[in-house]
């Protein structure tokens, strides 16, 4: 009677005992919980030969991991290296773990490849300025190619006033986006009867290159205006119009917003610019990235604005936003 | 809806429940329950105190903490302004005084205010026409900068000698460098050549400056504080200040424009306290945005942790009011156990005086019950014992040998002098005394049979004594049914005939009543013999009190210690055996007078059922 009694008592006592440690375990193990949260890390894939406009986007990167409270990894690439080391790059991002990648891919075959690694190891991927999508590409956050040929286009033909011979300055490899850009400028132009196209040269990412073809194409060519499809491009050929001293004669109108570029503008080298801005770029592609991470839904496209500048309009307020990133 | 009154109505009989379950559970239980439930009771008092009180510090911390860093960024940005101003005054003085800006003393002047000050990015002197008369450092103006429409250079004009700050923009008067700057303009009228001539004087400072001194703050975890201007509400600074440019974020500046104090801003989803503060002399207001649901965060946690607290004390407060409980229940269990063992005949048992007081003292009073009861028993046996001895010694009393042979004697000497009738009647007489002497081993008889037998053995003696007394038998209707002890009379009626009527001259006269007085049954044997003296009644009485001590004592206490003979013996026991029976207050009493008589009275209780009757009802 009385062993059972005493056990009873302990048996309680125990029971009681192993209630608060359940308790407070449990209460420890939810705090712990709440606290770590592994933080997303998303690979920003730099563009090959980047130049400013990669730092704008690494800026706005930065700034929406700041405020989603993730981790950004850049990865960046020397002027040498090209599409093969972007692919082992991105690969390799993919291999290290990543919870998304966003990429600015320089070909076909790295988004492809890429793409298809992502998805196998379920992370996500947002392509930058660039529309082709891939299968496992699941947003693009880019300008309206398109659309930026057209605003070139028009602003070719008013410098013009709306007769003369435009040449053509295009990439020297099949990519996409220019040829959009291309088709957007052709269909502005050939609204303007005055106005012929014509195809002027093709090079690469070198300015050094584009030079030699632009100074080809001068010497065969007599044009009046000339429309750069790429920064190099307009660099190049920039750099021939200063060797010739026919600064301000041959209109020159171009994309991106390198500072050299912006040099030009204002010397009166290049007159137009088509530019869209890098810094939201990299901004709304984190941000995507983190609601696609978070199981959101989200837009398959997002078309970003693009604003024709010149040396009058390049310090208005709005136009200085957008060309200038906010260092901070 | 309709199960609202219905458990209104249900509610108290719970409680009652509850109550009357409460009641009716162990001390232990009770101690537990009850303690466990105080506890909380205060615990959860506490804690919502405390709870409501550290939520009210916490939002009125969170008021005052903004308002103070908001107060603190605009102390420091018109320190800052201060600073420029005075710097303006320095350059004014040393440098435009004389209305000469270009020799080695100036240059030296300049590269010591700029090498002491790294924020600012260039000073330059601009006529009224937009005209550059000197910068520093010095490079050339660019050949598109267009001094005469730039903002600022509008504002020294429009107002003179009043320093103006221009909203954050490109610096774009020098080549290669496109650094923010927030840019600073006074219009200044010196002589120079002998003239009045109007210059503006251009300070651009950089923007990491403004930058620096707002972006440190923070408060809580994601508040911020942003500069609007005053004037249109642009946004001057602003932690996310490149994705309000691009239109990726926007800030409600409409209410900070207007308001001079804090207010709660709403627009963008969450509660926000806005704190807005101005800065003197340059036209700008600091904004300083908390966010309440911090506090609510904060708040949680709190509960949170509070609740760990209640859950941690009530465990503890549990554990240690069991133990309490058992601590103070276990003398009273261990009570109940001793009292179980005394139930089921185990009176040997003692509790042990130990625990609190109140226990020490019950375990007293129990020992000492206890103990009353072992004594009490002891006395029982004695009684028992005492009363089969008196029973034995009636009955042996009863068949006294003396009688026996005297009557047997009476018998003889009546069959020689041929009384067949005397002999018949004494032989009946005799039978029918021994078989109510016997009546099958009952204790108790009924007045009537008793009154049968007391005139058996009148009628017995009277034929002994040859007539030398007559007797009568009275009796209340009402008495005869009672139960009386079984020869209470014989030996009152043996007394009276031995001691009161045989020295009698004349004949004598033997009455014996019965009757109910006052609730008590009276037996009474009265006789007109000598009587006794005062002195020797009085000497009966005492040895009547006498005898039943020295019976009571011991076993062989009886029959020849009394001075008179064995009916005195046999008077003693019938006193003893009624007290012992019926009590102590009951028993025999005397009257007498000399030459007039003695009356013995036994008083008894009315009795209507036979002794063993009574004990089979118990």
């Amino acid at each position: 009677m009385n062993r059972r009694l005493a056990i009873a008592r302990i048996s309680l006592l125990g029971t009681a005992l192993l209630l608060a440690a359940v308790l407070l375990a449990s209460c420890r193990a939810a705090g712990l919980g709440e606290a770590e949260k592994a933080p997303m890390r998303i690979v920003l894939i730099a563009p090959v030969h980047a130049g400013e406009q990669g730092d704008a986007m690494r800026l706005g990167a930065e700034a929406a991991v700041k405020e989603f409270g993730a981790e950004l990894d850049y990865i960046a690439f020397e002027p040498h290296e090209d599409e093969k080391e972007q692919l082992a790059a991105a690969l390799a991002a993919v291999e290290g773990g990543a919870s998304a990648v966003l990429i600015d891919p320089a070909g076909d075959e790295v988004l492809g490849a890429l793409a298809h690694e992502a998805s196998a190891q379920g992370a996500p991927v947002v392509t930058l300025n660039d529309e082709r999508g891939a299968k496992g590409v699941q947003t693009s956050i880019t300008a309206d190619y398109e659309e930026a040929g057209r605003q070139a286009g028009e602003a070719m033909a008013e410098l013009l006033g709306g007769s003369g011979t435009v040449a053509v300055m295009r990439p020297d490899r099949p990519d996409p986006d220019m040829e959009r850009r291309e088709v957007g400028a052709r269909a502005a132009l050939a609204e303007y009867a005055g106005i012929t196209v014509t195809d002027g040269a093709a090079c690469g990412n070198s300015r050094d290159a584009c030079w030699q073809a632009a100074k080809q194409m001068l010497d065969h060519l007599k044009a009046d205006g000339a429309l750069a499809l790429e920064a190099s491009a307009s660099l190049g050929l920039a750099d021939e119009v200063k060797r010739r001293g026919e600064q301000g004669k041959l209109k020159i109108v171009t994309f991106g917003s390198e500072m050299e570029q912006l040099e030009l503008l204002q010397e009166g080298s290049l007159h137009k610019l088509v530019v869209q801005n890098g810094f939201s770029t990299g901004y709304l592609g984190v941000k995507q990235a983190v609601s696609l991470l978070s199981g959101e839904r989200v837009d398959k496209l997002i078309r970003l604005e693009t604003r024709v500048i010149d040396a009058d309009n390049m310090f208005w307020m709005n136009n200085q936003k957008m060309l200038f990133p906010f260092v901070q | 809806m309709k199960t609202g009154p219905l458990r209104r109505k249900g509610n108290p009989s719970a409680a009652k429940r509850w109550m009357e379950r409460l009641r009716a559970s162990s001390i232990q239980s009770i101690i537990m329950w009850s303690f466990s439930a105080f506890i909380l009771l205060i615990v959860a008092v506490v804690a919502v105190l405390l709870y409501n009180k550290f939520s009210r510090t916490a939002e009125e911390n969170v008021f005052l903490s903004t308002q103070q860093i908001v107060d603190q960024v605009s102390y420091n940005l018109e320190d800052y302004v201060d600073g420029m101003a005075q710097l303006y005054r320095a350059i004014e003085d040393n440098m435009l005084r004389d209305g000469r800006w270009d020799d080695d003393q100036v240059t030296r002047q300049l590269d010591t205010i700029m090498s002491s000050r790294d924020d600012i990015v260039s000073i330059a002197l601009f006529d009224d026409r937009g005209g550059l008369l000197r910068n520093h450092p010095e490079v050339p103006l660019r050949k598109s900068a267009r001094v005469s429409e730039q903002s600022w250079f509008h504002a020294a004009m429009r107002v003179p000698d009043h320093l103006g700050f221009s909203l954050p923009h490109i610096q774009n008067l020098y080549n290669g460098t496109y650094i923010w700057v927030v840019s600073m303009s006074k219009g200044i009228t010196v002589v120079h050549d002998g003239k009045p001539t109007r210059v503006v004087l251009l300070v651009d400072i950089n923007f990491k400056k403004i930058d620096e001194l707002s972006s440190r703050i923070s408060l809580g975890k994601r508040g911020y504080v942003y500069i609007i201007d005053e004037g249109a509400g642009n946004i001057v600074y602003h932690p996310q200040q490149q994705l309000i440019y691009m239109g990726l974020r926007n800030e409600s500046v409409e209410k900070a424009l207007t308001s001079s104090d804090s207010y709660i801003d709403e627009s963008a989803g969450v509660k926000r306290l806005n704190t807005v503060q101005s800065v003197v002399n340059i036209g700008w207001k600091v904004v300083g945005v908390s966010y309440l649901d911090e506090i609510m965060t904060t708040r949680e946690e709190v509960n949170r942790y509070m609740v760990q607290v209640v859950v941690v004390v009530l465990v503890m407060a549990f554990l240690i009011s069991m133990l309490l409980a058992a601590v103070l229940s276990r003398p009273i269990r261990r009570m109940g156990k001793t009292m179980k063992a005394v139930e089921r005949g185990d009176f040997d048992v003692e509790l042990p005086m130990k625990g609190p007081l109140e226990v020490v003292q019950l375990s007293s009073r129990f020992n000492l019950m206890l103990d009353k009861i072992r004594q009490l028993m002891r006395q029982i046996i004695v009684e028992q014992e005492s009363k089969r001895k008196y029973e034995l010694e009636a009955l042996q009393a009863q068949i006294n040998p003396h009688f026996l042979y005297n009557t047997l004697n009476s018998v003889v000497r009546m069959v020689g002098m041929s009384k067949n009738e005397d002999v018949i009647t004494m032989i009946t007489s005799l039978s029918k005394l021994f078989r109510i002497s016997l009546s099958k081993g009952k204790t108790t008889i009924t007045v009537r049979e008793e009154l049968e037998h007391a005139r058996h053995y009148l009628t017995i003696q009277q034929m002994r004594f040859k007539k030398k007394f007559d007797f009568a038998i009275e009796a209340e209707e009402e008495a005869l049914p009672c139960f009386t002890l079984k020869l209470v009379l014989q030996p009152l009626i043996e007394n009276a005939i031995v001691h009161g009527i045989e020295y009698m001259v004349d004949e004598g006269m033997i009455r014996v009543k019965a009757y109910v007085r006052d609730g008590l049954l009276a037996l009474e044997v009265a006789d007109n013999g000598v009587g006794m003296s005062p002195q020797k009644l009085q000497g009966m009485l005492v040895e009547l009190e006498a005898g039943i001590g020295a019976e009571a004592s011991g076993p062989d206490g009886g029959s020849g210690s009394g001075s008179n003979s064995g009916s005195g013996v046999a008077v003693r026991n019938v006193h003893a055996r009624i007290r012992l029976y019926y009590g102590a207050q009951y028993g025999l009493s005397y009257e007498s007078e000399q030459e007039e008589g003695t009356t013995v009275r036994v008083l008894m209780p009315v009795m209507r059922q036979s002794a063993e009757e009574a004990e089979q009802d118990e």
